[in-house]
């Protein structure tokens, strides 16, 4: 892990904040700078960190517990459970993801842009080192 | 202790503080002059310059003329209310130099078109240790002297000397015991046990990081590596000081020597510390690294939660210490959740608020007593707020109280333009309105297109603060007078038409001529 990972968030935007949070968290892990295993900040600790209410805080971690992303251990509290080089999560969770990167590329497509494949080469290219390093360790 | 000494001391302390405030704009983050946050674009706009200068100007006058008065005074009764009262017009020429960069920064909307972003580590930083050396040496010291002590501890007169006058003569005796002879080593183990503490406590606190800054937590680690080495020395130099007149009184105990040397000497060293220390922070801090380009996005407008710029109040933020924005160190949260008990025994002693006749039947029959009815909500990027928060008690569903506007995301000002409502359902009479307003989300949302026919009341000259004080109120008076920045009331409509009755509705940026109000009957 190369340093601590530092979030944004907008506190402008449209997205809610608890949103953001996870997006945040779900990029981190495909990046590779949230390793499997890895622990997240405490609730209180983030929210702290941002200045935020707890409960928003803890609104993204349920998420992402829901989604599979983190798990609890009693020792070190939010835990990342599953990374880019772990099999494929549920089918239901990728169906999901599906229908949301239909909604994606569709409104792409409707913005006119010219080559929406090139923009999705584009994002995995970025992902791609991170994506390999997990599984050779693993290996 | 001798005239000199005493006019030596109060001089150097005024020097000090004046010193410290001073230091105080260099300090901060640029895009924090004198505590108002900036645009990066603006750090070095005329307005915030002819401020800080202003200040500056400000701060060396009433310095000389506070270390004029301590000269003057000659007594070491003196010398104390002189320096707070310089602390406390430094701090009042803070507040006061601040205003023209508000309202440069309101009038001129200066956040409406930045990128802005909260920055928080996910995960843990490492963080400069506590300095434990420095109260090693404190204990060392303390442990020396009682030893020492107990050696002559025989040799000591009976009854003992436990309090000296400005001379250095004895003026109150106790019979000899451990407790009168080593008594006062307890304060210095107290001090040093009480930074200790502080140190690893600061250690918990939230970084902070401005977002925009080459290095975001560049600036957090340095202060808080300067506090640490702060923290450690004063530890050192408060046991120092009690161990040196402890000694004094052992040695001499008919007179005191070294008192008037013992002081200059530790208010010289405690000075020079700070000095050092700010300075290397100063130094330090700089952001190393490519200056951020044009279009990056920066720290939010927090303005809002920091009275006057240097009081931090924020309900949402679980921190209990937080940085300082404006120089080195911590501040406490005085919004903290912890301090509500004590809050609320406030608001209920300035009585129930009744706004005005037609929101009055509704606000009487909240029996919990807490604020209901209306209440504006500043848009901190402009002079007037766009559209409102709507609190009028017809407006909402009689199974649900009005919501006071409770962003999650409280470190940033509202967006640019865009009204911001949350809590209120909406029942126009017309069609149904478009917008779904959602209860319970977790922070206000913003009237989009959908919203074309909310009917969303602007209140207008409402006569309630956000504070929920009325104007004609003692406590509000007082509220305006520190703040008055704080508030912002007396909306009035377009063509400066009076509109409390409400009868005009507008939504997201304009009137909507169609929409009424839902009159609810009882």
């Amino acid at each position: 892990m190369v340093g601590t990972p530092l979030i944004d968030l907008d506190p402008t935007s449209e997205v809610p904040i608890y949103q953001q949070i996870r997006d945040r968290v779900v990029e981190a892990i495909a990046a590779g700078t949230l390793p499997v295993g890895s622990a997240l900040p405490s609730v209180r600790a983030l929210a702290g960190g941002f200045g935020i209410n707890t409960a928003t805080v803890a609104k993204a971690y349920e998420r992402l517990r829901g989604e599979g992303f983190l798990r609890t251990t009693s020792k070190s509290g939010s835990v990342v459970a599953r990374g880019p080089g772990d099999p494929p999560s549920p089918p239901h969770v990728v169906d999901d993801w599906r229908a949301r990167v239909h909604t994606l590329l569709a409104e792409g497509h409707a913005h006119g842009v010219p080559d929406v494949v090139a923009v999705c080469r584009e994002v995995l290219a970025g992902l791609a080192p991170a994506t390999r390093e997990p599984a050779e360790e693993t290996s | 202790m001798n005239h000199v000494g005493t006019t030596a001391i109060g001089v150097g302390a005024c020097l000090l503080v004046g010193l410290t405030l001073l230091l105080l704009p260099s300090l901060s983050a640029r895009t924090l002059p004198l505590g108002v946050s900036v645009p990066r674009e603006r750090a070095d706009a005329p307005v915030v310059r002819h401020a800080v200068r202003t200040y500056r100007t400000a701060v060396a006058v009433l310095t000389v003329v506070a270390a004029l008065v301590a000269a003057l005074v000659r007594s070491p009764e003196g010398v104390l209310p002189v320096t707070y009262g310089l602390l406390a017009l430094g701090c009042a020429a803070f507040v006061l130099c601040r205003r023209p960069i508000r309202a440069a920064k309101t009038s001129e909307g200066w956040f409406r078109e930045v990128p802005v972003r909260l920055t928080a580590p996910l995960g843990d930083v490492p963080r400069p240790p506590v300095a434990v050396h420095w109260y090693v040496l404190a204990a060392a010291l303390v442990l020396a002297t009682a030893a020492f002590g107990w050696t002559r501890y025989d040799t000591l007169p009976d009854p003992f000397p436990t309090h000296w006058d400005g001379d250095g003569r004895p003026d109150a005796f106790a019979a000899r015991s451990v407790w009168s002879a080593f008594g006062p080593l307890l304060v210095a183990v107290g001090l040093t046990v009480l930074l200790a503490a502080l140190a690893s406590l600061v250690r918990r606190t939230p970084l902070r990081p401005r977002a925009g800054d080459a290095d975001p937590l560049a600036r957090p680690l340095a202060t808080e590596r300067a506090a640490q080495s702060l923290l450690g020395v004063v530890a050192l130099l408060g046991a120092g000081l009690v161990c040196a007149v402890l000694l004094d009184g052992w040695l001499h105990p008919e007179r005191l020597r070294w008192a008037g040397f013992t002081l200059v000497v530790f208010g010289a060293a405690l000075a020079v510390t700070v000095l050092v220390t700010v300075l290397v922070t100063a130094v330090r801090s700089r952001a190393r690294g490519p200056a951020p380009e044009a279009g990056a996005a920066q720290a939010p407008d927090d303005d809002r939660l920091w009275r006057g710029g240097l009081l931090y109040v924020n309900r949402e933020d679980p921190a209990l210490l937080v940085p300082k924005r404006v120089g080195v160190g911590w501040t406490l949260n005085v919004g903290h959740p912890s301090g509500a008990p004590w809050r609320s025994g406030c608001s209920s002693s300035s009585g129930p608020v009744s706004p005005s006749p037609s929101w009055g039947p509704r606000s009487a029959r909240e029996p919990s007593g807490r604020l209901r009815g209306p209440h504006v909500v500043r848009d901190a990027g402009r002079a007037q707020p766009p559209a409102l928060l709507v609190g009028d008690d017809d407006l909402v569903a009689a199974e649900r109280a009005t919501q006071r506007d409770r962003r999650r995301d409280p470190r940033h000002q509202a967006g640019a333009d865009r009204a911001v409502v949350r809590g209120v359902d909406v029942r126009a009479e017309r069609e149904p309105a478009g917008p779904h307003v959602q209860v319970g989300a977790d922070r206000a949302q913003r009237l989009g297109q959908g919203a074309a026919r909310t009917a969303v009341q602007e209140p207008r000259d409402l006569g309630v603060a956000l504070d929920g004080h009325r104007r004609d109120e003692a406590l509000r008076a007082h509220l305006l007078e520190a703040d008055p920045e704080a508030v912002h009331e007396g909306v009035r409509g377009e063509g400066g038409e009076d509109l409390v009755d409400g009868r005009r509705c507008s939504g997201h940026r304009g009137r909507l001529p169609h929409a009424r109000r839902r009159t609810m009957e009882g």
